[in-house]
């Protein structure tokens, strides 16, 4: 393509820069694209806790208070607090997260936004280092100073189960398990529970069962019965309260 | 010839200090013409000179060029022309980006009409616009409310009382604005509820218009039922406390 001699003698009178303020609006330019193509890329978050964070501001939880983050392989947990809420979420990495150029591969999840009232046990959504369950409990009466959680595990379905997949199958019935745990500074008591080891051949347990897809829970699977006993000081029960673990709310950010 | 070949040495010579290529051919050329125009002169001032005589004078007049090569090496920092050059190519390659970017998401064209959608919808019903649905406006409302929540701002700008065949509602222009665009989400929006001065509540559930921009969302939400007597709105949200956005409904500005 040839450039008209029209444009050639406009460009020749157009006044020449000096080559520092050239510099300076080369930069100015590259930064104002540099925003357009981060815009376009949907503002891509390179860290996992940076994607719960994200997810927070974007349902208006903020400024909250990181308390528990769980790290493993391809998913996350978190655990964080504000004035009157508690957050509980996860991000899984995916190999494709519909995102732009595939950049931002982290997919944040808020499972459960719960108010601070009364004493509230949250179910981690990512395994420990025993690949067991995280518990964590707020509230109770201010002389507890530890805690016994019983958890029971009803109809964890099999990951495995299909046809020619039916080897492995979960404890049928229920399975109990039995975490103790002090209470943080925070304000926190944390439970870390194990997975039983006393499984026969061909058996799973159930709590390995319930964490295999990390923070990818079934319809119910989160809502599981618990029984907690809270001790103060001087070994006497001060709070015991029967519930269940809060279905998951799936919170998630629609572009 | 050995003229030619001696001005050709000189100036690789004077200009070999000079370690950014473009400025170093730059002062080239210009040495070079120098050389050329003293030449000129000297012929017309002794019009029996021969040519090479007078370049070979017009050479001689411009002294050593080992001392002016340390003398433009000093002048010439290659610096600010290597950073001139990375800027280009910083330019170059943002550009590059977003029109790849731009090719990747594809423009939606649906996302341009949208807009303007919205608009003819908040004419017809806060302005002088023609509804394109059944319904009469009974009240034109001026509110003016605006809370802070955590990294966003939340804010009531218009409002109306509408009839329509199957509902009487008001409706309501509410915007989250937030800090960070990388937060704005349309869902977020749901996670609200109002109440009235007289204790009956609304669901945020229903919308005639939806809009979004870079770090803004805002819908023209419709309460059905809030009764005439209500003096006052207040909006929270579900998740959290610490929203209390109050919008009177006293001031009617337009029947």
């Amino acid at each position: 393509m040839k450039i008209p001699e029209k444009a050639k003698k406009l460009w020749v009178r157009l006044p020449r820069l000096p080559r520092r303020w050239r510099i300076v609006r080369n930069l100015a330019a590259a930064a104002a694209l540099g925003v357009l193509a981060v815009y376009l890329l949907d503002w891509p978050c390179l860290s996992r806790y940076g994607a719960f964070q994200r997810l927070e501001g974007a349902f208006l939880l903020t400024p909250s208070r990181l308390v528990l983050q769980l790290e493993d392989g391809w998913s996350a947990g978190y655990l964080s607090e504000g004035d009157s809420w508690i957050t509980v979420g996860s991000v899984s990495i995916f190999d494709d997260a519909d995102k732009p150029l595939n950049l931002d591969r982290h997919h944040a999840v808020l499972h459960q936004v719960l108010p601070k009232e009364g004493i509230v046990a949250v179910l981690m959504p990512a395994k420990n280092e025993d690949n067991g369950a995280v518990i964590a409990v707020w509230g109770g009466p201010a002389e507890a100073v530890s805690g016994t959680l019983e958890l029971d595990l009803i109809g964890i379905e099999d990951p495995f189960a299909g046809p020619g997949r039916d080897d492995r199958k979960p404890v049928q019935g229920l399975e109990t398990f039995t975490a103790q745990a002090r209470r943080g500074e925070d304000g926190w008591f944390i439970f870390q529970f194990t997975p039983h080891d006393n499984h026969r051949e061909g058996q799973s347990c159930a709590m390995e069962m319930l964490l295999w897809y990390g923070a990818v829970f079934r319809g119910g699977q989160m809502e599981q019965p618990y029984r907690l006993t809270l001790i103060d000081a001087r070994g006497k029960a001060v709070a015991e309260q029967e519930g269940t673990l809060p279905p998951d709310q799936r919170l998630q950010q629609w572009r | 010839m050995r003229y030619i070949m001696e001005t050709y040495t000189w100036l690789s010579v004077a200009t070999s200090g000079i370690r950014f290529g473009p400025d170093r051919e730059a002062v080239r050329a210009e040495l070079q013409q120098h050389i050329e125009d003293k030449a000129v002169s000297l012929m017309r001032s002794f019009p029996d000179m021969e040519e090479r005589e007078a370049g070979e004078r017009a050479l001689n007049s411009m002294g050593d060029a080992w001392a002016l090569k340390q003398e433009l090496a000093r002048v010439h920092s290659p610096w600010l022309g290597y950073l001139w050059r990375f800027t280009q190519v910083l330019v170059w390659g943002t550009l590059a980006a977003v029109l790849i970017l731009i090719l990747d998401s594809g423009l939606d064209m649906a996302g341009y009409r949208r807009p303007q959608e919205a608009w003819a919808v908040g004419r017809a019903l806060y302005g002088d616009g023609v509804p394109d649905w059944e319904g009469e406006r009974l009240a034109l409302l001026q509110v003016d409310g605006e809370a802070r929540l955590g990294r966003s701002v939340l804010s009531v700008s218009r409002a109306a009382r509408w009839r329509e065949p199957e509902r009487d509602c008001i409706y309501l222009r509410l915007r989250i604005t937030w800090d960070r665009p990388w937060e704005t989400n349309q869902m977020s929006i749901n996670f609200l509820w109002a109440e009235d001065d007289l204790g009956n509540t609304y669901e945020i559930n229903s919308a005639r218009t939806l809009q979004e921009g870079w770090n803004w969302c805002q819908r023209d939400l419709a309460l059905e039922g809030v009764p005439p007597e209500a003096k006052e709105l207040r909006i929270h949200s579900k998740l959290r406390d610490g929203l209390d956005l109050a919008v009177a409904l006293t001031r009617e500005v337009f029947p």
